[in-house]
């Protein structure tokens, strides 16, 4: 399994929140070779299964959400720029003068515009943009973006990923498609004849704007036990210890009053047994994630947080370490054949 | 006009002070076309086209600069990440987040204070370049010093992309089709009817420049009758921004000004340059904002005893970021009007 090669392929799929559907062919082409079935539920999750083949197994839920921050249009102006929205929080520092791909009845090339500092006052370099005011530019007039790019046209970043020393690849995307690579090189190595239970993927949708869909899921499937991959702070300069993860510190171990204690522990002791590095962060009482709403659905679900270190959270230029992404398939293979091996031999 | 040239010289990496590779492309491309190419003792490019018949009447020279807005290596931390200082007037909005490389070809990333420790009043405000760093991966400093070294130049990511419409982007766009530009001009003079000797001055350091100009010092030593001058003019003309604001209007046509900032143009040339587009049709421009740029004319008017000088531009939207934008339409129209200014 070449994990920088389905990396970038995964995390360059348009899957902008609320247009997750995009690209779900390319999605399930690559993901569906590493499981037994694959079911779309009724608000957008992709559920791929791999079986055990043991009647009433157990049931292991891995949530990874595949969704991601976004724009959209929401007016056009006499120009023919498009005024946008934000889908999800994105990080708008980096908005102008980037580049976006325009998904609309044709996949279109835009720029954020900018006021050059040549034409500003003063004051005005003090400022940013507010998102409300930023516009887009696609080249088109008023009339031809009213029929090509109509308002509720989702636009995401541009799939280009850069490969750093040491191993770190940055582009769009990667909060949260990057979490899929370790459950899959995981599920890749397991052999399920050794295994007690069925493992259900979900890559669930809807995650950046309020985890609406998640729920749905766990639903259908009554897990006995969920794993949720999410990905976490990194830390970079100004940024804060304790509670940011060392980038190549190996999966981020959420410890939290919502998660299961046991569960928890257990996580953390396989970890140091098998020698496979982790990093235990403190989110006391809620953790941002779709473990939130996993713990109470369904009338309940045992659950850990597993989360890989990421550095430019919601840019165009998230970065993962593929060592993390590494020990976090590790820790998986570990925690999974601990939780669920045969104990019949 | 063909914009295979200005794609491979868009995506060339040359800020101020580092415009070589930026030299070497457009030298391979004007030399069959031109009877001298040599460069200065401060590394302008200048080519020389003499007339097939008779003595020249008179020397003109035309200069579009070649360098771009970058930024220098200032400082690398101990934890390897590498602090810069800027080349020109980049606007530091647009470098937080973005992928920028340097001259040698190391690619990295910029970035500002994390996202999550930003107070309200953060949020808002442009970063201060002293803030921002590049990452590059590496673990320490000893590392980042077996890539790149304090005083290594970089821009931003080369980019090429058309949009709808011949709108094109990318970095430094807006100053490399002026330079395009004349390339494509040196490409169809006609050797036979010429009377003008030509000088195509491909200057360097006009970027930074806040007194000295790069140009001037080629003017200097060229001493031309006539000067024409080609840049990016900055335009702005979308919603949310003041009309008397938006400076040109990309697609436009070619930015004919009687003056900038600190210049009168030659009042001769820029009759005959406005009477020759209205005749012709050629689509122009003066827009209000013109005043207030600011072009390499400003130093080459008053080079030696005077130079009469005129100035054009090539309207560029998200002026010194790291995706401009102009219109092939402006391209033409000052491609047409270039090749009536060459006698």
């Amino acid at each position: 399994m070449e994990i920088k090669k389905l990396l970038t392929e995964l995390c360059g799929l348009m899957s902008v929140v609320g247009f997750e559907y995009h690209d779900e062919e390319k999605l399930t082409a690559l993901v569906a070779p590493y499981f037994d079935e694959h079911e779309y539920d009724t608000v957008g999750n992709h559920i791929f299964i791999k079986r055990c083949g043991k009647e009433n197994a157990k049931r292991l839920f891995i949530d990874v959400h595949y969704d991601e921050v976004g724009l959209m249009v929401k007016g056009i102006t006499d120009g023919g720029h498009l005024r946008v929205c934000m889908l999800g929080g994105l990080d708008a520092r980096i908005l102008p003068a980037s580049e976006v791909i325009v998904y609309g009845k044709e996949t279109l090339h835009g720029i954020v515009l900018m006021k050059p500092t040549v034409l500003m006052d003063g004051k005005e370099k003090e400022k940013l943009t507010a998102v409300p005011e930023l516009l887009v530019d696609v080249g088109l007039t008023k009339a031809e973006a009213e029929e090509l790019t109509p308002i509720g046209t989702p636009i995401g970043f541009e799939p280009a990923y850069t490969e750093l020393r040491g191993g770190y690849i940055a582009g769009k995307g990667m909060d949260d498609k990057c979490c899929a690579i370790p459950v899959m090189a995981a599920v890749a190595v397991l052999d399920m004849k050794e295994l007690d239970c069925d493992i259900y993927f979900s890559m669930s949708a809807r995650e950046e704007v309020g985890h609406r869909a998640v729920s749905s899921a766990v639903f259908r499937i009554r897990p006995d036990a969920a794993i949720v991959l999410d990905v976490g702070f990194g830390l970079a300069p100004e940024g804060k210890k304790p509670d940011d993860a060392d980038m190549k510190g190996g999966p981020i171990v959420t410890l939290s009053a919502l998660l299961d204690k046991d569960f928890t522990d257990m996580v953390i002791e396989t970890a140091k047994k098998a020698e496979i590095p982790c990093q235990p962060i403190v989110d006391a009482a809620t953790t941002g994630t779709h473990a939130d709403e996993i713990v109470y659905a369904a009338g309940g679900t045992p659950t850990v947080l597993l989360g890989v270190p990421l550095w430019f959270m919601h840019t165009a230029n998230e970065t993962v370490a593929l060592d993390d992404l590494k020990y976090t398939a590790k820790l998986l293979v570990a925690v999974i054949r601990e939780k669920f091996g045969r104990k019949d031999g | 006009m063909n914009t295979e040239f200005l794609k491979s010289l868009a995506k060339v990496c040359a800020p101020s002070g580092a415009e070589k590779a930026a030299a070497s492309i457009i030298e391979k491309e004007i030399a069959p076309f031109c009877d001298e190419v040599k460069y200065d003792k401060i590394g302008n490019l200048i080519a020389k086209i003499s007339p097939k018949n008779g003595a020249p009447e008179k020397k003109m020279m035309l200069v579009s600069h070649m360098d771009e807005v970058g930024f220098m290596v200032k400082s690398i931390d101990n934890d390897g990440r590498v602090r810069i200082a800027l080349l020109g007037d980049v606007d530091t909005r647009t470098l937080s987040g973005r992928r920028v490389t340097f001259t040698n070809g190391v690619c990295g990333i910029v970035a500002a204070k994390p996202i999550h420790v930003l107070s309200e009043g953060e949020r808002s405000k442009p970063t201060a370049v002293k803030s921002l760093y590049i990452e590059l991966g590496t673990k320490d400093k000893a590392e980042t010093e077996e890539l790149i070294r304090v005083g290594d130049y970089g821009t931003f990511e080369p980019k090429f992309v058309e949009m709808k419409n011949g709108h094109l982007a990318g970095k430094a766009l807006g100053g490399r089709s002026c330079v395009a530009l004349l390339c494509e001009l040196i490409r169809t003079i006609d050797k036979e009817k010429l009377k003008d000797e030509l000088y195509f001055v491909f200057s360097v350091k006009r970027e930074i420049a806040k007194m000295q100009f790069g140009a001037e010092t080629a003017a200097f030593t060229l001493a031309p009758d006539f000067a024409v001058i080609l840049d990016a003019t900055a335009s702005a003309d979308f919603d949310g921004v003041k009309e008397y604001d938006r400076g040109a209007k990309c697609g436009g046509g070619v930015v004919l000004a009687p003056a900038d900032m600190k210049t009168i143009y030659d009042r001769r040339a820029f009759a005959e340059a406005v009477s020759f587009c209205e005749e012709n049709e050629i689509s122009f421009q003066y827009p209000a904002t013109a005043a207030g740029a600011e072009t390499e004319a400003s130093a080459i008017h008053k080079t030696g005893v005077g130079i009469p000088s005129l100035s054009l531009g090539v309207a560029t939207r998200n002026l010194r970021s790291g995706a401009e934008i102009i219109s092939q339409n402006d391209l033409d129209a000052t491609l047409a009007l270039l090749k009536h200014l060459v006698k």
